[in-house]
């Protein structure tokens, strides 16, 4: 199987959003993120022989519309539904730690330490909807 | 190897075991006791906080079920045994190693009403447990002050409390939203008691919302035994010894004599003992004590959870995002208490989380791949607000915990669990659903989202050793002495009869500083 094979597999996989989208930064595809993808073990290959096979061959998967990759690539999800989510799984791992990905997201990439976030104390009128609660009294159910 | 007789051997070195371990030896000096636990010490400075690709350790070697942490392949610091959860509709998740699953918790830490205790006289459902809210509520707050609890006193849905040592942890923008919804509705809101600091507090750091609370605490905010009880407990002369696996209660006579275990270099130890104390919780437990051949007829049945679900909604208005603490922020016990016109007795929790990382939300979807899955994330990151519903879950016989014919890895007998969810806990999941989708509405959700089963929710692994009076319907009295064997006490969340609707850490480390108690006042 070849590269441009998977990198399709890769973009049907994660196709991010395109520029008309109405995200400041839109998500970049999988294979733009940097993610490749190996078959790396022999049920994994035999999955991705299968999404090519299904297809016509790896050209005419390549060439094909991303409705019609997804569709073969549901159809094959169906068939073997562990291995291929496996595969899946994966991909997602590499992506969704991309810098570029998190960038786009809108959020921090690196280690979650020893920065951490900020995040608000509850304001003025938080603390005065729980003086509220607190007004209507006791709700606990008494037992000895 | 046969070692010296010591007074106390304690299996476990959880939450159980080590708040036993520290009340004991603070007790009762004079004794010997010694703790044997599978795993070791948490190495913070290997925590995946600290690395770029945190985010994928919850999905591999620091994934919340052991199963899929063996499955990983990748080598994790829990000592990990698998379990055949094939016939259980919930997945038992739970970290082994000296701090049990206070490792990995959210570290939410309610108690139990005063009703939880009595579910039988009040409501005909249940069993009422062998003492009282108000037996234990002086461990509740001995418990609380060593944990370290940041809260707000004054709750309506509690009989008082002490003033919590720190405030609140920050509720953030999502938790100011769901207060809006709550207060809306006229609804009980508050904020939560979490075992976290949200200042620097008994030497440990303030949290600083980094997120991934379940893959350890990197700054040592979080309160798990290992920073707290232990270190005390160790002080007072209390020896742990650790990668040690423990193969069997020795039983002779109907008593309990001491514990066989495999050390870390794989030899065989006899350490005899005047008395074993088990803490293995849910699982552990039963399985070593059927191994070892204690007959009860309960011991093993009456596995509870927690019914779990969520229910999403999206907001317009920009939130916070994955930050921390993620089961910490604002609850509601509404309907926590019996109301008979909703078709179910006893009660439902509803508890607003904070977001999922990115990528363990993009593992969660139905369907993880393609641009809607890419659309749905785009929509709800930083947008989404989460309330976990869990319900009462009543005890059923057929529910529970067996041994498998195998012999696992770590030499023990294979577990099993079977689980199947009752009709109960449908109603009462989606009374509460319904509800949470009132309160995310009422607090500006244009959208919301339900997801009627969450079964990778199974941290509260309890009842399958139950405390009671009867020998035929429970394994343990109320202070954790096994009806069956004599000198042999268990002390961790396999003792609860019910489980009320909340997280149980808290009221397993009272049950376990209460039974300590009790043995010191048995012994002098």
């Amino acid at each position: 199987m070849t590269n441009l094979f998977f990198e399709a597999v890769v973009d049907t996989i994660l196709p991010g959003e395109d520029e008309a989208s109405c995200a400041a930064s839109p998500l970049p595809s999988g294979s733009q993120a940097g993610v490749t993808l190996e078959p790396r073990n022999a049920e994994e290959d035999a999955v991705l022989r299968l999404i090519a096979e299904r297809a016509g061959g790896e050209e005419a998967f390549r060439r094909a519309s991303l409705a019609a990759q997804t569709a073969v690539l549901a159809n094959v999800e169906k068939e073997r539904f562990e291995i291929f989510r496996a595969i899946v799984s994966n991909l997602l791992q590499h992506y969704y730690e991309a810098p570029i990905v998190l960038a786009a997201m809108g959020w921090r990439e690196g280690a979650a330490q020893p920065l951490g976030h900020k995040i608000p104390e509850a304001d003025e009128a938080t603390l005065k909807r729980l003086e509220a609660v607190r007004a209507r009294g006791a709700i606990w159910r008494p037992a000895s | 190897m046969r070692l010296e007789l010591v007074d106390i051997a304690i299996v476990g070195a959880g939450f159980g075991g080590a708040a036993f371990a520290w009340r004991l030896s603070q007790q009762r000096p004079d004794l010997r006791i010694i703790c044997v636990e599978r795993g070791g010490f948490p190495d913070r400075s290997a925590m995946p906080a600290l690395r770029p690709d945190w985010q994928r350790a919850v999905l591999n070697e620091w994934a919340t079920s052991p199963n899929l942490r063996l499955k990983s392949g990748k080598k994790s610091p829990s000592a990990d045994y698998p379990i055949d959860d094939t016939r259980s509709d919930f997945k038992p998740l739970m970290w082994n190693g000296v701090g049990g699953s206070t490792i990995a918790w959210a570290a939410h830490f309610p108690r139990l009403h005063p009703s939880d205790f009595r579910t039988r006289s009040l409501d005909g459902v249940g069993d009422d447990w062998p003492f009282t809210y108000t037996d234990l509520e002086p461990y509740y707050d001995l418990n609380d002050a060593e944990c370290g609890v940041s809260g707000l006193a004054g709750d309506p849905a509690y009989p008082p409390k002490p003033e919590r040592v720190m405030p609140p942890v920050a509720l953030g923008r999502l938790g100011m939203a769901a207060a809006r919804g709550f207060d809306a509705l006229g609804w009980h809101w508050w904020p939560v008691d979490a075992a976290i600091n949200s200042r620097p507090h008994a030497g440990r750091a303030g949290c600083n919302h980094c997120g991934p609370c379940l893959t350890g605490c990197v700054t040592g905010a979080k309160s798990s035994t290992d920073l707290t009880y232990w270190p005390k407990a160790l002080a007072n002369g209390v020896e742990l010894r650790t990668h040690c696996v423990v193969q069997q209660v020795v039983i002779e006579a109907g008593h309990a004599r001491g514990i066989r275990y495999r050390d870390a270099s794989g030899h065989d130890v006899f350490q005899p003992a005047r008395i074993v104390v088990v803490g293995g919780n849910g699982i552990g437990t039963p399985r070593l004590l059927l191994a070892s051949g204690v007959e009860s007829p309960a011991l093993g049945k009456n596995l509870m959870f927690h019914g779990a679900a969520y229910a999403r909604g999206l907001f317009a208005e920009e939130l916070d995002g994955p930050v921390g603490p993620v089961g910490c922020a604002i609850y509601s016990h509404e309907f926590y208490e019996t109301d008979e016109r909703r078709g179910f007795k006893r009660g439902v929790h509803l508890q607003v989380a904070r977001e999922n990382a990115l990528l363990l939300q993009a593992t969660r979807l139905d369907i993880p791949w393609g641009g809607p899955a890419q659309q749905w994330l785009r929509e709800e990151f930083r947008h989404s607000v989460a309330v976990l519903v869990c319900n009462e879950d009543l005890p059923e016989a057929h529910n529970r915990v067996t041994l498998a014919d195998h012999v696992e890895a770590d030499g023990l007998p294979g577990v099993k669990l079977e689980y199947r969810i009752s009709e109960h806990t449908r109603r009462s999941l989606e009374f509460g659903l319904d509800r949470a989708e009132e309160m995310l509405r009422a607090a500006g959700a244009h959208r919301t989202v339900r997801i009627p089963l969450a079964p990778l929710t199974g941290w509260h692994l309890l009842g399958t050793a139950r405390m009671g009076d009867d020998p035929r319907t429970s394994v343990a009295d109320g202070s954790g002495r096994v009806h069956a064997v004599a000198d042999l006490i268990v002390a961790d969340g396999s003792l609860f009869p019910t489980v009320g609707a909340v997280n149980p850490g808290s009221t397993i480390g009272a049950v376990a500083l209460k039974i300590a108690d009790d043995l010191a006042r048995c012994l002098a």
